[in-house]
């Protein structure tokens, strides 16, 4: 027996939510979406998702290959059917990708409580309140395959998202849906809604596996800046 | 001493032997009858033969932990696992090329097993948490019931539900209002690799160009043939060649794992034979066409046969499972045994009287047997199971080939004709004295060499470097390991009769092991509960459901309006709860449901003996050699022999030092050897020169592996005693012809065994396999400086004998 094979046996094997960072960390995963993907457009050429999905995925590519970085305001809006009123929270999103390499990404909750999370280059930083901590050895693996993702997302090649997800048209001619194609513990499916000029996300639209829905809408306030003050924990 | 064309035999080992003549002469039937039966006998006991592959074999038998570990290394269900890494541009390549893995290996080859359980569910959770529930998790799960802690609960959950993780949440949030995951939390291991792609069936890198599969081959890793074509079916899937590089796009495999090992060497070996066999073949029809030259002389290969068959027969009888080194041995030895049969082949042909040569070359033959025999059963008294096995090998083999050279091939048909090889041709027509003082200068001077060269020989026993394509195959597990974070290095096994014994073994020790600082340690008793504790716990858990629903509906419900929730959002945690449990077993198909039996199966698995063992593997250590040393004392007295700590880095670590132990056996027999050939020759100038060949050989083996820069290892070591003996049989004949005068036929006897055994072994140094290669650069140096030595250097040191002396001598050497 290779005692290291034990252990490998073991990877992948979890209980989902059962760690308080896993919440954070899906919640980066959520972001990986908003991330520009210039590549995302031709990736329902051969989803059959139509000519219409394939034209706004044109456009989309070319306006979000023109933001770099930015700054935005977020609300975010949960409603499912065993709770009595819908959640809300707002906060704070901001991304840069002037260098590829290194890409920043800064997500946080302001209301009703302050936690976040953020990546640059090879480091990674969680908080919760007042509480900041450098994630644990398990969590940086986590991240460091969330940054992986993210440049993936960047350098985006067609097949692999075609492979991945079905491309839709969405819910009006500025939207674009993705539904996963194999078993995601995350979303039942994602609705990209983008501003007019397509150079950024105005909302995201996450739908659950059991009827929940999850809206996040942006309000950009800067766009191809450098990256404020605010964007720092 | 007899004088050239003196035929009378005058000493007694002469008059003995030529009384043995006598006596087989009149009864050849009887000997041919004896002969044949015994060899039937061998075949028959052959046909029993099991070969032990196993490298505990190499380790003392008073080591049983190490023994216990070696053997699981390779016995276990990850140990035959074969480990293919799919690196392409992105994931869904990797996926794709997986996927045409699988589909192209079938299920009579092997089968794929998941790296990774499945997805873990509330449901699932709640299936087995039964199984689980101890006394302390029922205290745990009463404080779980407080309406205060019930109500912190729900907004924790409803706090989890407001991010966008929260979709993914819902089911649990609503699944687990009492948080009892949480109790569940230790007996599930940790996640140590991600799994980020929503549509990804395997794991994958964190670059997201990587993919791992886990093939586990139907037949045993061991089996070649199964092993390469389960290794060609992958490559052709992937449309890669030798080296994993596919044929089209930038995707590339590695492949680590026992088949691999399996396949490269079986494939290597077959072509390095395939490239020597003719070269071998044709090279031994022209030796014995222009040295023999005679049908007579194909017994001389019988002979060979006869030895081997005799060797691996008898050392079967002792050991039923015989280490593969043993028969790997008995092809080298076979040159050995020749050398009798050779011997007495051109003697008896040599044209003078055949009782009187038979008389005189018995002795000196039977010196040589002597002398090797001695040097190899020194050895039956190392504590390694591979020497002593080797080493009975070799005495049966030995003294079956001059058994059957001196009683049985005089008889056999044509074996002594032509009558053709001229008596007393070559340069020492007259009885020489070995000059003592120039034989014991160029002795210390070649002891000098050997000793310097020895101090300056690299040595190394590690198995892995006597694998073919080691380079490659090492460079791509350590990349496989690396990237999939399976450098655990150390485990320990813990042997035990039943399943359950072996999960309370790894709970005890695991729990000594976390509380001497191993913390990271992982052990199936972690996730596995014994049978007797899963029925317990299911009982537990049923009465505790049933005595406190009511508590459990009113306080959900409390806690339900105080968060937020709707009357019925806890309902599936009700309706799961309140199923008939059912307990985690093998059996049970929890886990199957789980995806983790293919993971149990490697942490927890029956033993070739129906016994059971359990795994309990370290994290990553720094040092392996450290914390196995540590760890090693905290086995308990009771289990000695059934458990024992283990890594390939701990393995070859100890069999390095126990080969070095040995070393003094080797002294021993070196000094054994020298003993007898004082009592044998009793002149120290004739053992100094029977001792030149072997020196010689020694020192030009080495030297050719200093300047090579290769390092010494097992095989080449396992090669020394063929060209060790075959000098020292040589040296003793050579000087029997100078002393006595009497040619017969001994130095075409020398060349031919020479070439021969340099045909069959010697064109090995052009191999490719690393072990065949070492073995085959031993031969080719020492048999070619031994021949040399034989024909040339020894008779310089030989001046003409004054008569007194020449007559003393030979009675002094009995011939």
């Amino acid at each position: 027996m290779r005692p290291s094979i034990l252990r490998a046996a073991f990877a992948g094997r979890t209980l989902p939510f059962l760690r308080p960072v896993r919440g954070c960390l899906l919640l980066c995963a959520a972001a990986c979406v908003l991330l520009p993907s210039p590549a995302s457009a031709a990736a329902d050429a051969s989803a059959g998702s139509g000519e219409a999905a394939l034209g706004l995925a044109e456009k989309a590519r070319e306006g979000l290959a023109r933001t770099r970085s930015a700054e935005a305001r977020f609300r975010q809006t949960s409603t499912f059917d065993f709770l009595d009123v819908p959640l809300t929270s707002s906060g704070r999103f901001c991304f840069s990708l002037e260098n590829r390499k290194e890409p920043y990404v800064f997500w946080e909750y302001r209301e009703p409580q302050r936690s976040g999370f953020a990546l640059e280059n090879d480091r990674a930083a969680l908080w919760s309140g007042q509480d900041a901590r450098a994630p644990s050895a398990a969590e940086k693996r986590m991240l460091d395959g969330m940054t992986a993702q993210i440049l993936q997302w960047i350098a985006f090649d067609t097949e692999s998202l075609r492979r991945q997800y079905e491309i839709r048209t969405g819910s009006s001619d500025l939207a674009l849906l993705f539904v996963p194609r194999g078993e995601s513990r995350l979303f039942s499916s994602i609705e990209l809604v983008f501003v007019p000029d397509f150079s950024a996300i105005a909302e995201l639209r996450f739908s659950g596996t059991d009827g929940g829905r999850t809206v996040i809408a942006f309000d950009i306030e800067r766009r191809n800046e450098r990256l404020s003050g605010d964007c720092r924990r | 001493m007899s004088r050239r064309g003196d035929t009378r035999p005058e000493g007694l080992p002469e008059r003995l032997s030529a009384g043995l003549h006598g006596l087989l002469s009149r009864h050849r039937a009887a000997v041919l009858v004896c002969a044949l039966a015994l060899a039937l006998l061998c075949a028959l006991q052959l046909s029993g033969l099991r070969l032990n592959g196993s490298s505990a074999v190499f380790l003392p038998d008073t080591d049983a932990e190490a023994r216990l570990g070696a053997e699981l290394l390779e016995t276990s269900p990850a140990s035959g696992l074969l480990l293919v890494d799919v690196e392409a541009r992105d994931t869904e390549e990797a996926m794709a090329i997986a996927d045409r893995i699988e589909a192209a290996v079938s299920p009579e080859l092997a089968r794929s097993v998941r790296p990774q359980a499945g997805l873990m569910t509330p449901d699932l959770m709640l299936a087995l948490l039964p199984s689980f529930f101890t006394a302390a998790m029922e205290r745990e799960a009463g404080i779980a019931l407080h309406p205060d802690r019930l109500e912190e609960s729900l907004r924790q959950g409803r706090e989890l539900l407001r991010g966008p993780a929260g979709l993914a949440a819902a089911p649990w949030v609503r699944g687990d209002p009492l948080g009892l995951r949480t109790l569940m939390r230790e007996r599930l291991p940790e996640p140590t690799s991600p799994l980020f792609s929503p549509s990804a069936s395997r794991p994958v890198s964190a670059d997201g160009c990587h993919t791992l599969l886990m093939l586990a081959p139907a037949r045993p890793a061991l089996d070649a043939d199964a092993s390469t074509e389960l290794v060609v079916a992958v490559l052709s899937a992937a449309g890669a060649d030798r080296d994993g590089v596919c044929a089209e796009g930038a995707a590339r495999l590695r492949l680590s794992g026992a088949p691999l090992h399996t396949a490269v060497n079986a494939r290597v070996i077959r072509a390095d034979i395939e490239r020597t066999a003719l070269f071998s073949l044709a090279g031994f029809a022209l030796a014995y066409l222009l040295l023999a030259r005679s049908l007579g002389a194909g017994w001389i290969l019988l002979t060979a046969a006869y030895s081997a068959l005799a060797g691996v027969a008898a050392t079967s009888l002792v050991w039923p499972a015989a280490s593969g080194l043993v028969l790997g041995f008995g092809a080298g030895l076979m040159g050995l045994s020749e050398d009798y049969a050779v011997h007495m082949h051109f003697a008896l042909r040599s044209g003078n009287d055949e009782r009187t040569l038979y008389a005189t070359l018995l002795p000196p033959l039977a010196q040589g047997w002597a002398l090797n025999v001695s040097g190899f059963a020194v050895l039956l008294l190392s504590s390694l199971p591979a020497l002593r096995q080797t080493a009975f090998f070799s005495v049966s083999a030995l003294t079956a080939g001059f058994a059957m050279a001196v009683l049985l091939l005089p008889w056999l048909p044509r074996f002594t004709a032509p009558k053709n090889i001229r008596a007393g041709s070559g340069p020492a027509r007259e009885p020489r004295a070995p000059r003592a003082s120039a034989a014991l200068a160029v002795c210390i001077l070649l002891a000098a060499l050997c000793a310097l060269l020895l101090t300056r020989a690299d040595f190394d026993f590690s198995p892995r470097h006597l694998e073919a394509e080691s380079g490659r195959t090492m460079r791509d597990a350590e990349a496989i390991r690396a990237l999939w974070r399976l450098d655990t290095g150390l485990a320990a096994a813990l042997a035990a009769g039943s399943r359950d014994e072996a999960l309370l073994m790894s709970r005890q020790y695991a729990a000594a092991l976390r509380a001497a600082g191993f913390t990271e340690v992982t052990a199936p008793s972690d996730f596995l509960p014994t049978q007797a504790e899963a029925r317990e716990n299911c009982a537990r858990w049923k009465r505790w459901f049933a005595e406190n629903r009511g508590l459990i509906e009113h306080n959900l419900a409390l806690a339900s309006a105080r968060t937020g929730f709707s009357a019925g959002a806890f309902a599936p945690f009700l309706a799961a709860a309140a199923r008939e449990p059912e307990a985690l077993g093998p059996d049970s198909g929890l886990l199957a449901r789980m995806g983790m039996e293919d993971m149990a199966g490697l942490a927890l698995f029956r033993r070739a003996d129906d016994g059971w063992c359990a795994l309990v593997s370290f994290a990553p250590r720094t040092s392996v050699q450290a914390a196995a040393a540590e760890a090693e004392k905290l086995f308990p007295a009771a289990w000695n022999g059934r458990a024992g700590l283990f890594s390939s880095a701990l393995l070859e670590e100890r069999m390095a030092a126990q080969f070095g132990e040995e070393q003094r056996l080797l002294c021993a027999a070196g000094a054994l050897v020298l003993a007898l050939l004082m009592l044998f020759l009793r002149r120290p100038g004739r053992v100094w020169v029977v001792f030149m060949p072997p020196l010689l050989s020694l020192a030009a083996a080495l030297a050719l592996f200093r300047l090579l820069d290769i390092p010494l290892s097992l095989a080449s070591l396992a090669a020394l005693p063929v060209v060790v003996g075959l000098a020292v049989d040589h040296g003793i004949m050579i000087t029997h012809t100078l002393e006595t005068g009497r040619e017969a036929g001994v130095r075409r006897a020398v060349v031919l065994s020479s070439i021969t055994a340099f045909l069959g072994m010697g064109l090995l140094a052009f191999a490719d396999h690393p072990a065949l290669r070492s073995m085959g650069l031993v031969i080719f140096a020492g048999l070619l400086t031994e021949l040399a030595a034989a024909l040339f250097l020894v008779p310089l040191l030989y001046a003409k004998a004054a008569p007194a002396e020449n007559t003393s001598g030979g009675r002094e050497a009995g011939i």
